[in-house]
């Protein structure tokens, strides 16, 4: 379960929220994402009481993919509030969260001689994709 | 356990490289000639008939484009052979023999996938000694296609080049171009079936792996038992087998795609000097594969990818390195039923 407070910019009405679980993926590779869970409050059940007293997000995990911060491929999982605003004003916010105990292996075998001939990586420039920063305007805990 | 692979040459013939340089350089050589004949035929034919009178009689041109195609269907029909015996044959065999042990074992890894999305599921075979045959990826015939495409069609403009350069070589004749032209098509040409050759022993003289598992899927911190059986017609310098994770990442770059890969696991299974592999006598040899405690699964997204395999690799004196690549679906450990909401 996941607690969260809005704190909405004065002066200004809140449309909509969002609020998700997902994983995103970082590192080298283009950004894929996927949502395991999706709530959308649209602007009729928004009211300034309801924007006052904390939210509570709660879902199942699966049990795939887990959290993993790999060399050239992360995997990370966490809850994201959005909030938007009139004229296309949006404000987000990413609280992360780790599921699971996967990590790298801590060795890398035997004879790293012989691992010249094998399968290996083809670094091409730097192509790391960066996730957008927060805009953020929400408090998790 | 071992099967015999029968040639197609019904004679008795020693084991080692030779038998297998014998029967692909019989098949090219026939496809060659067959080639050769059929595009000096039509040239001259074309070149040397008028409309009243062939350059020569109508059964002798027949019997000449007949020999020509048998010749070429001949030999395509050796090299096909040759490859598909040494190619497919066990792993057919086995998938068409187990087909419906194959299905049930599709269908529970079809529920396991809906409970793990993300995890790409790799189905194995039913194996012979082992529960389980791993699937090898394809083998790249493309190459070997390529080259042959290119050496047979350069083959065929350098024989209607050859007469019409000895007929138009001393005359000014812009037809005297072909002597230009004719040395660099033909240097093309013995590298294109240089190239053609080499592909064929590479997929013939090493012949098919094949890996069985004794437990599948895979979790981390399990172990299962490997079998490795691996026929050919060569004598191996050193055939090793690995555990690898790697990571795959697609990005873009500029107008580009690009893809990076990085091994972040390598555990070496597998290492054998000096191994004699035949058809009728393959290396076969047992070792343990244990997934480290705490490894990440296999995971598969759009642009990004976990994967793990076995990758066998043979070398073998004056021949390419050969690696084979055996995918393993390695699944999560479920901690628990009543898994945890969020933890913040």
């Amino acid at each position: 379960m996941c607690q969260y407070r809005l704190r909405a910019v004065e002066g200004l009405a809140v449309h909509a929220i969002e609020t998700s679980v997902v994983w995103i993926t970082d590192g080298k590779g283009s950004e894929d994402i996927g949502v395991h869970f999706f709530q959308r409050t649209s602007k009729d059940a928004i009211s300034p009481t309801m924007l006052q007293r904390p939210h509570r997000v709660s879902t199942v995990l699966p049990n795939s993919p887990l959290s993993y911060p790999g060399m050239i491929i992360q995997i990370r999982w966490c809850v994201r509030v959005r909030m938007f605003y009139g004229n296309e004003l949006e404000l987000n916010q990413d609280h992360e969260f780790i599921l699971g105990d996967a990590r790298v292996p801590d060795t890398i075998g035997n004879s790293l001689a012989d691992n010249q001939k094998l399968e290996s990586g083809i670094i091409q420039g730097d192509g790391v994709s960066e996730a957008d920063p927060p805009r953020a305007s929400a408090d998790a805990s | 356990m071992s099967k015999k692979q029968k040639s197609f040459f019904p004679t008795k013939r020693p084991q080692g490289r030779r038998p297998a340089i014998a029967e692909a350089a019989l098949a090219g050589i026939l496809v060659l000639l067959g080639v050769i004949l059929l595009a000096v035929t039509i040239t001259l034919t074309a070149l040397y008939s008028t409309p009243h009178q062939l350059y020569i009689s109508v059964g002798y041109l027949s019997l000449r484009i007949i020999l020509a195609v048998l010749l070429i269907t001949a030999g395509s029909y050796f090299i096909i052979s040759l490859l598909w015996k040494v190619g497919v044959s066990r792993e057919r065999r086995e998938a068409l023999a187990n087909r419906a042990g194959e299905i049930e074992l599709l269908n529970e890894l079809r529920r396991r996938r809906d409970d793990l999305p993300t995890v790409p599921v790799e189905a194995p075979l039913q194996g012979t000694v082992l529960p389980y045959r791993l699937r090898c990826s394809q083998r790249n015939l493309w190459m070997l296609i390529s080259s042959a495409a290119m050496s047979v069609s350069l083959v065929a403009i350098a024989s209607i080049l050859v007469p019409t350069a000895i007929e138009t070589g001393s005359s000014a004749n812009p037809r005297s171009l072909a002597l230009v032209f004719l040395p660099i098509i033909c240097l093309a040409a013995v590298w294109f079936l240089y190239r053609f050759f080499r592909q064929l022993l590479k997929l013939t003289g090493i012949g098919p792996s094949s890996i069985e598992i004794s437990q599948y899927p895979l979790y981390p911190n399990s172990k299962c038992t490997l079998r490795l059986f691996q026929p050919g017609r060569i004598r191996l310098k050193v055939l090793t087998v690995w555990l690898i994770c790697q990571e795959e990442a697609t990005f873009d770059q500029g107008t580009d795609i690009r893809t990076e890969r990085r091994d972040v696991f390598r555990q070496r299974l597998f290492r054998k000097r000096s191994v004699d592999v035949s058809p009728d006598n393959p290396f076969e040899n047992e070792f343990d594969l244990k997934i480290p405690d705490l490894a990440i699964h296999s995971f598969r997204s759009a642009n990004n990818r976990i994967q793990w395999k076995i990758i066998v690799q043979a070398e073998a004196k004056k021949w390419p390195t050969l690696n084979r690549t055996f995918r393993l679906s390695v699944y999560p450990r479920v901690v628990n039923e009543t898994r945890s909401v969020v933890q913040v």
